[in-house]
């Protein structure tokens, strides 16, 4: 684990449910991010448009919305971003996010943003 | 039982929070985690893990115990430790399942508008206490839904 690399970036988890949006949280804010959890896809639009975010853990197929359209959001900003997915198929709007099988070790998650923000 | 005696305790160390703004949440959940390691092995009756209950509270709330080797301090000591490792994803899979049983007991007394916040809050007290105690996942249940339904009560 990089201990405190995450210091001074700001993580959108965006994760509906609640037990797995916290403790990604959790682990996050111990990597040094200030982490912030939001659990519709309309809220995370408000916070990367709103307050600036340094990258995104996506649920990607969270619920009945899908996530493309704020893929292609990130994408355009050049905010990097993790699907967090138990889906196999990936639409080509998310390309360019890192796809880690859910359910997936925090560490992990946060291993794959510390390398795409580098 | 144990709801009564948690109701019991926690009104009367209320005073002793001064200003418990933010506070309030983990003193709850520290007290219910006393409580439920005192009840666990069935030797100590209400009375008696009240009064217990209420000193180790007061020592965690105030500083610690004079005698950090008697065995209630022990058990206290295991309730506050502040950094705990990640759970894996298997026992993540395991708090989903414990959190969906507690859900499921106490959906009904929310509010269709209330039941998102609630569901937030049931999260954060069962993570708390997964994390800080070591409560079988039957004991998890019991003292999620106890501190959901007195936080709802409040």
């Amino acid at each position: 684990m990089q201990g405190t690399s995450l210091a001074g970036h700001s993580v959108l988890i965006v994760e509906d449910e609640p037990l797995i949006a916290l403790h990604i949280r959790t682990e996050f804010e111990k990597a040094g991010a200030n982490a912030i959890t939001v659990h519709s896809l309309r809220d995370a639009f408000r916070h990367v448009e709103q307050d600036g975010v340094s990258g995104v853990v996506l649920d990607y197929g969270q619920g009945s919305q899908d996530g493309d359209a704020l893929c292609h959001h990130l994408r355009q900003r050049d905010i990097p971003f993790i699907l967090h997915s138990g889906y196999e198929h990936i639409s080509d709007a998310c390309r360019g996010g890192i796809i880690i099988p859910k359910p997936a070790k925090p560490e992990v998650l946060i291993e794959a943003l510390l390398r795409a923000l580098r | 039982m144990l709801g009564g005696v948690f109701d019991t305790v926690w009104s009367s160390v209320i005073p002793d929070l001064g200003d418990p703004c933010g506070e309030t949440d983990i003193a709850r959940n520290r007290l219910a985690a006393i409580i439920f390691d005192l009840a666990r092995d069935g030797q100590l009756g209400p009375h008696q893990i009240a009064h217990t209950a209420r000193r180790l509270f007061r020592e965690a709330q105030l500083g610690p115990s004079p005698n950090p080797m008697t065995s209630e301090s022990r058990v206290m000591s295991n309730n506050i430790l502040p950094v705990q490792p990640a759970f894996s994803p298997q026992a993540l899979g395991l708090l989903q399942l414990c959190f969906d049983d507690a859900w499921q007991e106490v959906a009904g007394n929310f509010a269709a508008h209330e039941t998102d916040a609630a569901r937030w809050k049931l999260a954060s007290i069962m993570l708390w206490l997964a994390s800080n105690t070591e409560l079988s996942p039957t004991e998890l249940i019991e003292a999620s839904i106890l501190l959901i339904r007195e936080n709802a009560r409040t």
